[in-house]
């Protein structure tokens, strides 16, 4: 009988065994599948979009998941031999691409029309987000224009839902392009005006310069005048001081919900 | 015997110390950064990690740094070829924590790469051209053509630094970290010298 129970006990104890192999192969091996499922996808959009931005075919080196700790979010990092990409996690669409070789021989002659013609033909090339605008198109340097797209939020523009660029229109080179997509979702009525955001800084802070200037504009809360501060988007008051100093004024609220000093 | 022995061990100790010399002649690179505020702390972070990653052993200098700890450094330190100062300053110069300026007149040396991370560092060529890092293949100064803040200061150099550094020039890793801060014209960054130069250490 006891020999009986022992048997008993051994065979399904190599049984349990034998399935927990099973099944633990079968997880790796779908692991193996969902993980080369998100290459091709990731390698597809990659090579898809190089292709819109200059016709070229570009072969896949490297693709490895990083953090970006700014933002607390993860996203694919890609490497050709030209270019690195940032794909998102989530939808593996590109959100990031830079030239590793921008032609610095080419001074950019070109007017701000032309400019303004070649950087939107190719926004609109590339698929980017639609509902944004123009807001911003200068000479970076005497080879790069830089140009910004924006979503609006009641005539306030937020830059965090944006596409930021670097190109080249006599080359048609993009040496730089990131996309930012941090919705503006607190849409609370402006109560504060621009005065009353002055006499809240004046009233809360010890600032050592008077305010000169005054926006209305979304920024991220952050811990420059209060450790205890959000980091979410506030729609504020940026408040510019002679000394160049900046305090943020929540223009719900007012609330003082961050700042910032030009680095001089 | 013994006499033998004692002389093959003392040999084996003059072989290990010339390996040792010859590590620590490594090409050295120095951080420095004022700390008013946490954000200097993190590009002082960030940048360490970014020369490591080229090759350079790092020292790191936080805090109230006086102008003649930084001048010392510059101007006495033989393996010395990348530097990298987040401070005030402005056109020409750069500020110690109390506000005294280095200026043309008092740097020199031969230096690969430099990055002077204060406002307007790089309006002109002054202090790209008294590194010496103009007219070179392999070498350049990097810094601000004009006006940048402290957030967005440590946001560039945390993707500059951080992720881009090591995979292309010096120009394009630049470029690349200026897209990715949000705003327009928030990150004014401007390279002097070799544009195809990727910053590694000799």
């Amino acid at each position: 009988m006891k020999k009986y129970v022992f048997t008993t006990i051994i065979l399904s104890a190599i049984s349990l065994f034998s399935v927990a192999c099973i099944v633990n192969a079968s997880f790796e091996v779908s692991n193996e599948q969902a993980e080369k499922s998100i290459n091709s996808l990731v390698t597809f959009k990659s090579t898809e979009f190089i292709e819109n931005l200059n016709n070229s075919e570009e072969k896949i080196n490297s693709i490895s998941k990083e953090s970006d700790s700014t933002t607390n979010s993860t996203f694919y990092k890609v490497d050709t031999d030209n270019y690195t990409l940032r794909l998102d996690e989530d939808n593996k669409d590109v959100i990031g691409i830079y030239s590793k070789t921008i032609s610095d021989d080419v001074i950019s002659s070109s007017s701000k029309n032309e400019a303004k013609d070649f950087i939107t033909a190719k926004y609109a090339e590339l698929n980017l987000p639609s509902e944004y605008d123009l807001v911003y198109l200068e000479k970076f340097d005497d080879v790069l224009w830089e140009a910004d797209f924006q979503k609006e939020y009641n005539g306030v523009y937020n830059k965090y839902e944006a596409v930021k660029v670097f190109f080249t229109p006599e080359t048609k080179e993009i040496a730089a392009l990131s996309v930012f997509d941090t919705p503006y979702s607190d849409e609370k009525e402006v109560n504060i005006t621009s005065e009353e955001a002055k006499n809240k800084a004046n009233d809360n802070l010890e600032l050592d310069s008077k305010i000169v200037d005054s926006e209305l504009t979304i920024v991220q809360g952050n811990e420059y005048f209060n450790e205890e501060t959000d980091t979410d988007l506030h729609k504020a008051w940026v408040l510019s001081t002679e000394k160049n100093e900046f305090v943020f004024v929540d223009a719900s609220t007012g609330d003082i919900i961050g700042g910032d000093c030009i680095n001089e | 015997m013994n006499k033998k022995i004692i002389s093959i061990f003392l040999i084996l100790i003059v072989i290990v110390s010339m390996f040792a010399t010859t590590s620590n002649a490594a090409t050295a690179a120095k951080v420095f950064a004022s700390s008013k505020s946490s954000l200097y702390n993190d590009c002082a972070t960030y940048a360490k990690y970014g020369l490591q990653k080229l090759g350079y052993s790092v020292s790191t200098t936080t805090g109230a740094i006086k102008k003649s700890t930084i001048l010392s450094w510059i101007t006495g330190t033989t393996n010395g070829y990348a530097f990298y100062i987040h401070t005030l300053g402005g056109n020409g110069y750069f500020n110690d924590y109390s506000g005294s300026s280095i200026d043309k007149d008092d740097i020199s040396g031969n230096w690969d790469l430099v990055y002077i991370d204060s406002a307007y560092s790089a309006q002109t060529d002054t202090l790209a051209k008294a590194f010496h890092t103009t007219g070179y293949s392999s070498r350049c100064f990097l810094g601000w053509s004009g006006a940048v803040t402290f957030s967005n200061a440590n946001k560039f150099n945390y993707y500059f630094w951080t992720e881009n550094v090591g995979s292309a020039s010096i120009r394009s890793c630049a470029v690349a970290a200026a897209s990715m801060v949000p705003g327009s014209g928030t990150t004014p960054t401007k390279l002097y010298g070799s544009t195809t130069y990727k910053g590694t250490a000799r």
